[in-house]
């Protein structure tokens, strides 16, 4: 049985896909070239952002949008002012 | 399996957190990564928090700078973020060593923190960095919910992230990049 329930939605869960993005390429898949050009779209950025969509078949329910656990209710500045 | 901030052991495995299911069954591990030429790249992402700083126009910005200094002194940042109702969480070396910390945020779970930062990236660090999180966010909430194939939610990113970094200007987010670059890491896994 697999489940996760890392956080996927909006204002927290792109931080699980840049975990997944920045570690498909060896030592690292940068997120942006020496030139400042964006490199996630790309076959490693497909595959990241295909696998974070597949992966919630294996997701239980999310809490509803903009809210994150009560761990967490301070540990972020606001990424969405 | 979660993704969590680094303080979930503390508050949630806690004798204090009766009626959980979850207390006393909690774990740490590094995360999973991407297996390639027989070593495995795991990456977690440094997530800029809030700082401390002196306003310019402070009437003792002397008094508030040596304040801050008091509190992210080892000794003092150590004993308050060790408090079990404290909120801020260990990052050094020796926040990772000290025996109250590692009491209460656990120290099964310190050693994998320490493990982890050694893996870690830094956020997008630059000008303009909540209008970069903010494109990526939109568009993977729309990949999540269908709108968007992920192809299209990649483009669209990309072509936000280049407006954005034209915005901002160009030679200032560039060097801000490569400047950033020497905080990746290098560690891999065997496989």
């Amino acid at each position: 049985m697999r489940h996760s329930t890392d956080l996927r939605n909006q204002g927290w869960g792109y931080s699980n896909w840049y975990q997944r993005f920045t570690s498909m390429a060896s030592p690292n898949q940068f997120l942006f070239g020496d030139d400042g050009v964006p490199l996630i779209n790309s076959k490693n950025g497909l595959a990241a952002t295909q696998g974070y969509i597949d992966s919630l078949s294996h997701h239980s329910p999310m809490r509803s949008a903009g809210a994150g656990p009560s761990t967490m209710a301070t540990s972020r500045p606001a990424a969405r002012r | 399996m979660t993704c969590a901030c680094s303080n979930l052991p503390k508050f949630l495995d806690n004798a204090g957190n009766t009626g959980s299911t979850v207390t006393g069954k909690i774990g740490s591990m590094l995360l999973p990564g991407t297996e390639m030429d027989g070593k495995i790249v795991r990456r977690s992402v440094l997530w800029f928090s809030l700082t401390g700083m002196v306003s310019s126009q402070s009437e003792y910005p002397e008094v508030a700078y040596l304040l801050l200094q008091w509190l992210g002194s080892a000794r003092i940042y150590a004993w308050i973020t060790a408090n079990p109702g404290g909120y801020f969480d260990p990052f050094s070396l020796n926040d990772f060593a000290d025996p109250l910390e590692r009491e209460t945020y656990h120290a099964y779970h310190m050693d994998v923190v320490r493990a982890t930062v050694a893996r870690t990236v830094p956020s997008i660090n630059c000008p303009g960095a909540t209008a970069f999180h903010n494109a990526l966010d939109e568009n993977l909430m729309a990949s999540l919910t269908g709108a968007k194939t992920a192809a299209q939610a990649m483009a669209n990113t990309a072509d936000a992230w280049a407006k954005i970094t034209r915005r901002t200007g160009e030679e200032k987010i560039i060097a801000t990049i490569n400047a950033n670059k020497a905080a990746w890491p290098t560690v891999l896994d065997p496989a």
